[in-house]
């Protein structure tokens, strides 16, 4: 009895085993994928598919296609390849600046829809045409995963605030935020962050050049590591110096009816490079000063192009949301360019290198 | 009702064997040529027959003949008070008469009485007591089973020189009358695991036993599991051990093997040199043995279903490599994933049946050269080749042989479901397998002990061996009639500093 | 035809303490992976709220069925047999075991389609029915025994799941939860409501009472099922709430499952794929329960083999998966079952405690 059910079931596994299958080297992974526009109606698709050496090199093979949506592009790049595209390794969603300031959320919703994709891949914004980018040759690995490497190297290294596809989506649908993500450009044969895009909604507005990407990330995470600050000295002296520790604290006061902001901001650095000659208490007191300073007008600079703009990449929205009874979003959006918000930035140079 | 009918053909058969009478016996025997009968006239004609080849022939010479032959006896029980050999006995049962000539005793007719004597004069051929193969231990006793069951016995008592260890002998077998002797301690053991275990033996029908492996599948729990449901042991000192700990064990004559019960499934992975070494050493080498196990059952068919599925959940520092080493085999990785087991199956199979030198070379030459070649050929990726060979090597540290067997075994079933259905084709197949471990008992106790039922008591000697002062209660599984093996507070004495 | 069983061979009883598993394992399934959804919809960063309530209400109607249990010494269907006579309790007897039967086949439905959206899109439903019916079936003749290990083992085996929390530490924020309390208190009840479903199974304790060692002394046992599982809930919830921002959250249809996407070790990337195969044991405990409750009922109630009833239920559950196609439909059962299991919660279960306390609880004072 039991013997023929279970011949019978493997007979009914054999015939209906038939599941697509996705086997690893007979697919072709897209590990990138990048926007431009061509027209109101269709997009320029690029795909970046990495080419597997047998001397543990890789390189690159683009593909390029015109679609008014992605799938159909994926399906007439299917048609013109011998394996299928599958994007579970996606590593890089990349969009041309034109593209993002039309809004990102009608060319984004495949990629949230889409089971296979991960929420870790990197979404970045280029000024250049996306697909000249994608094709370029940089490393011996294939460009996605060069682009992935690239900022992810940045994020660790504390120059650009942690950024992908989950929090860009955190921050659109956040109701007191707004999301940002990295411009990448090309450079000397190089891929480079050369800023970050700022959005409003699903739209880009406006962008921060490369120079106050510290400033930007101590101000929007809450808790930041490394990264390398260089201020002048009165003096004209040039001082470097390293993060080991920020705090960013935001308190807000007179929650319902006006609020007024106060950012604070601690800093604790060491001294990696110095162009004067002795470190004495006088000048680590200037040091610190000026590295104070020049944060606090950056600071206050890029808030108050927010408010300009009102764009709030920072979060000040949540911070009042989540200690305020009567939140209301509408509300908070007409309060908040005239919000009075002040910067408060306090260095400790705690070590100076093995030399005084 | 076929089988009824057979088994009252037999029982018929018996019957008449009982009305035989001391000549039909006599002239059955005489069919065989090392049947002999010799006429010794003294004084009254008697006349000895033996099987020369059970009679041990320089006995006979030294120990019966020349005190028969010395004077003249008036009766058999005279010569019984002559003969310096204390086996023997004087019958008329024709029953008891053919089963003492066919183990070694020879008979003394006085004319053509119905009644006469046996005297045993066995020739006692066995294997010395040698050292364990199977389950060699670095430290530890060095004595292994051999086939004779006195021997084995032997080895049993002198290490638990106590009254209450019993031993129960049955017979099984119509042909071989195989001796099973079955070893229980009185005050210890629960009369409920004896009992079941000498019920099932009692009831088994069979005509020949060659090996206690015979018995063990004729009295498991479940007959189509491919796990075995009992430990056999070639180690005295192992047998010992679980009898004190309340289990039943049983010896087979012939059969070089222990057979313990109730087991559990923990217990297939502890080895016995568990109990030699530090519980700390001995705790960890348990662990690794049992990652060993989830790793073989479960790696290679984890390989199938991420390269032909979830290729997602490769890292992506790997992908590249994944990718190299499958880019010129033209086979799927199923079909892959087979042709490297069944050349490991092939291999093992090989080495078992030829002599160990040549099985050594035919291992390291077949897996050197047929995995290069394969390799090299394109048939196989060599990430799949390392991967099915430390699966094979981890099947191996099972320290019970035949689990070991199991093991390799139902990674087929989970290797095609991963083809078919991915990961969730390995999980279904894990909770089959948990099912029949669930259903499957031992002796009618719970196979799965201490997992399921959850008994935190006996976890003190499974996945990890603590220390001996924890030891101190029989494990719950055995329902030990005495559960206390020593006083846990004076074992755990500890000394107040310098004192 | 048998005799109603009132009493259990002892030799078929398990330990008391397994009740614990037995509460929980059942309440921890497929809702899980997605019953944030429909709770942060009404109260957002306050949804941990009505997991708390919906939670306590349980243990209350868990210390009523005790005490229903108490009164009627014996399951759920001798207890309707003795307080309502052959025929009215039949009808409640047949209802019940409905009820467990559906929660069966919905959860395996709705396990279903998870597999079908994330893992296999063109999975043979009924294959894989089939092959959980053949487990199902070669578990629960095993007997009570057996269906205890599955719950037992389908809760510690997959326990390891929990840590993967951790593993999202990287993207919460824990403010998110903040203010506390900021919905009206008809919101937060209305969502306990939603929330009682995802508790749904622990009414099979009615069926297998009889079974355990020393019922009436379990109690505590059950109870810490129950609360295991509230802070189960809790956690998840939680975590859910510091990791998604509330717009996005309502985006997603498995919560917990878009989580486990952002998790990378180092040996392997998307732990979501692991996540859903290993529910696979998480859901097990689940329809084995349910079916064995609803195939023991039929057995207490039309007094036939139990083997024939749960190969009736395991052939009919074959049928409803095949004929249940679309998610629309699914959501429709669940929907249909959460209202049908708040009311049978809310409105029998006192219902039940009250006549029971009348019709034979006073009685037995009496003696």
């Amino acid at each position: 009895m039991i013997k023929k059910w279970i011949s019978l079931l493997l007979i009914l596994l054999l015939l209906t085993g038939c599941l697509k299958k996705n086997i690893l080297d007979d697919v072709r992974l897209v590990t990138a994928i990048g926007y431009d526009p061509i027209n109101t109606e269709e997009l320029k698709i690029t795909t970046v598919v990495p080419l597997f050496r047998s001397d543990q090199s890789t390189s690159s093979e683009t593909h390029t296609d015109i679609a008014n949506i992605t799938t159909e592009g994926n399906k007439k790049m299917d048609n013109m390849s011998s394996k299928p595209f599958v994007k579970g390794k996606l590593e890089v969603i990349l969009y041309n600046k034109k593209l993002a300031e039309k809004g990102l959320l009608p060319i984004i919703d495949l990629l949230v829809r889409d089971p296979s994709i991960g929420t870790r891949a990197f979404l970045a914004i280029s000024d250049e045409e996306v697909n000249q980018l994608l094709s370029g040759q940089y490393s011996s690995q294939d460009n996605g995963m060069y682009i992935a490497d690239m900022i992810n190297q940045n994020i660790e290294l504390g120059l650009t605030p942690k950024m992908n596809l989950h929090l860009w989506l955190n921050g659109f649908y956040a109701e007191g935020s707004d999301p940002y993500a990295p411009i990448i450009n090309t450079y000397n044969q190089n891929v480079k962050i050369t800023g970050i895009a700022l959005f409003k909604d699903d739209k880009m507005v406006s962008d921060l050049p490369s120079d106050s990407l510290f400033t930007f990330k101590t101000l929007v995470q809450p808790k930041t590591k490394r990264g390398i600050f260089t201020a002048e000295l009165d003096n004209k002296e040039v001082v470097a110096i390293y993060k080991v520790n920020g705090k960013r604290t935001i308190k807000v006061k007179n929650i319902e009816q006006s609020p007024t902001i106060k950012v604070d901001i601690k800093l604790y650095g060491i001294i990696k490079e110095f162009s004067g000659e002795v470190v004495n208490d006088k000048i680590m007191h200037q040091i610190e000063k000026s590295i104070e300073d020049k944060i606090k007008t950056q600071a206050s600079e890029m808030i108050s192009q927010f408010q300009e703009l009102n764009i709030d990449p920072v979060g000040f929205g949540e911070e009042i949301r989540s200690k305020s009874r009567s939140w209301n979003q509408q509300q908070w959006n007409d309060k908040y360019p005239d919000c009075e918000i002040t910067v408060n930035v306090d260095v400790t140079i705690t070590e100076t290198g093995i030399v005084n | 009702m076929k089988f009824l009918k057979r088994f009252q053909k037999s029982n018929q058969k018996q019957q008449s064997e009982v009305d035989q009478t001391l000549p039909d016996l006599i002239k059955q025997f005489e069919g065989s040529k090392d049947f002999k009968q010799s006429n010794i006239i003294v004084g009254q004609p008697m006349t000895l027959y033996y099987f020369s080849s059970l009679v041990d022939d320089a006995a006979l010479q030294r120990d019966v003949l020349p005190y028969i032959q010395k004077k003249e006896f008036q009766n058999l029980e005279e010569i019984k008070n002559t003969i310096p050999i204390e086996a023997s006995e004087i019958t008329n049962d024709i029953r008891t008469i053919q089963n003492k000539i066919l183990t070694g005793y020879c008979m003394l007719q006085l004319k053509h009485n119905e009644t006469v004597l046996l005297i045993k004069v066995k020739k006692e051929k066995s294997r010395k007591v040698s050292i364990p193969e199977v389950e060699f231990t670095v430290v530890g006793p060095k004595e292994a089973f051999v086939e004779s069951l006195d021997t084995n016995l032997n080895l049993i008592r002198k290490r638990l020189p106590i009254p209450e260890l019993r031993v129960d002998e049955l017979t099984v077998g119509k042909l071989t009358k195989t001796k099973v002797a079955i070893l229980s301690i009185e005050g210890i053991t629960n009369e409920e695991n004896l009992n079941t275990l000498k019920q099932r033996i009692e009831d088994i029908e069979i005509d020949s036993i060659i090996d206690s492996s015979y018995i063990v599948q004729l009295i498991s729990d479940n007959h189509h599991s491919p796990f075995p449901q009992l430990v056999d042991t070639e180690r005295p000192d192992r047998v010992v051990a679980v009898l004190s700990e309340g289990k039943v064990a049983f010896l087979v004559d012939g059969a070089p093997h222990g057979i313990i019960g109730p087991t559990t499934l923990v217990e297939f992975f502890s080895a016995f040199e568990d109990y030699f070494l530090n519980w700390i050493v001995a705790s960890i080498f348990r662990l690794i043995r049992l990652f060993a196990v989830m790793f073989s059952i479960l790696v290679t068919p984890i390989y199938v279903a991420v390269l032909t599925y979830h290729y997602e959940m490769i890292p992506k520092d790997l992908l590249g490599v994944l990718v190299t080493s499958r880019r010129e085999i033209p086979l799927p990785p199923i079909l892959e994933a087979i042709f490297l087991e069944l050349a490991i199956e092939l291999l093992r199979e090989a080495g078992a049946r030829l002599p160990t030198k040549v099985g050594q070379t035919i291992g390291i030459v077949g897996g050197i050269v047929i995995g290069t070649a394969s390799v090299e050929a394109g048939l196989t990726s060599n990430v799949l080749l390392i991967i099915v060979a430390l699966a094979a090597l981890a099947s191996f540290t099972t320290p019970v042989y035949k689990m070991g067997n199991t093991i390799r075994l139902i990674r087929f079933p989970f290797l095609f479901m991963a083809h078919f259905w991915g990961l969730l084709g390995v999980s279904i197949s894990f909770c089959f397998v948990m099912a029949h471990l669930l259903r499957l008992t031992s002796l009618g106790r719970p196979f799965l002990e201490p997992i399921f039922p959850p008994r935190v008591n006996d976890l003190k000697d499974a996945f990890v061996r603590l220390p001996w002062s924890f030891q101190s209660k029989r494990p719950i599984e055995t329902q030990a009639q005495d559960t206390i093996r020593f006083n846990q507070k004076k074992a755990k004495q500890k000394k107040e500093i310098d004192e | 035809m048998k005799e109603l069983q009132r009493q259990i061979n002892p030799k078929y009883k398990v330990s008391g303490s397994l009740a614990f598993f037995l509460i929980c394992s059942i309440q921890i399934g497929v809702g899980v992976l997605g019953f944030q959804t429909s709770i942060v919809e009404r109260v957002g960063n306050d949804s941990w709220i009505p997991v708390l309530l919906a939670g306590l209400m349980i243990h209350f109607l868990i210390w009523m069925i005790y005490k229903i249990l108490k009164f009627g010494n014996g399951d759920l269907i001798t207890i309707h047999y003795d307080v309502f006579g052959r025929w009215i309790g039949g009808l409640f007897s047949f209802v019940w075991i409905i009820y467990f039967w559906t929660i069966g086949v919905i959860v395996l439905r709705t396990y279903l389609q998870v597999i079908q959206v994330w893992m296999f899109q063109e999975i043979n439903i009924i294959v894989v029915t089939l092959i959980f019916s053949l487990l199902l079936y070669y578990l629960i003749t095993g007997g009570f025994r057996v269906v205890v290990g599955v719950c037992f083992l389908g809760t510690v085996i997959p326990s390891y799941l929990i840590f993967s929390l951790f593993y999202t530490m990287d993207y919460t924020n824990f403010k998110r939860l903040l203010p506390v309390w900021n919905h009206s208190t008809t919101d937060i009840l209305l969502a306990t409501q939603e929330m009682t479903f995802s508790f749904i199974g622990f009414t099979v304790l009615l069926m297998y009472y009889p079974y355990l060692k020393k019922a009436n002394k379990t109690k505590l046992w059950g109870h810490g099922g129950n609360f295991l599982t509230l802070c189960l809930y809790i956690i998840i919830m939680v975590f859910s709430l510091a990791y998604y921002t509330k717009g996005h959250l309502l985006r997603q249809k498995w919560p917990t499952l878009t989580m486990w996407k952002s998790i990378e070790l180092p040996f392997v990337e998307r732990f979501e794929y692991i996540g859903i195969s290993s529910w696979a044991l998480i859901i097990l405990p689940n329809i084995c329960l349910a079916f064995w409750a609803a195939s023991r009922g039929a057995r207490q109630l039309f007094r036939f083999s139990q083997r024939k009833a749960l190969i009736i239920m395991l052939s009919l559950n074959l049928l409803a998966n095949y004929l249940i196609k679309t998610q629309k439909e699914i959501e429709t059962i669940n929907k249909l079952l959460s209202q049908f299991a708040f009311y049978l919660f809310l409105i029998y279960i006192p219902f039940l405690f009250i006549f029971s306390y009348l019709r034979l609880g006073r009685r037995k004072q009496h003696d």
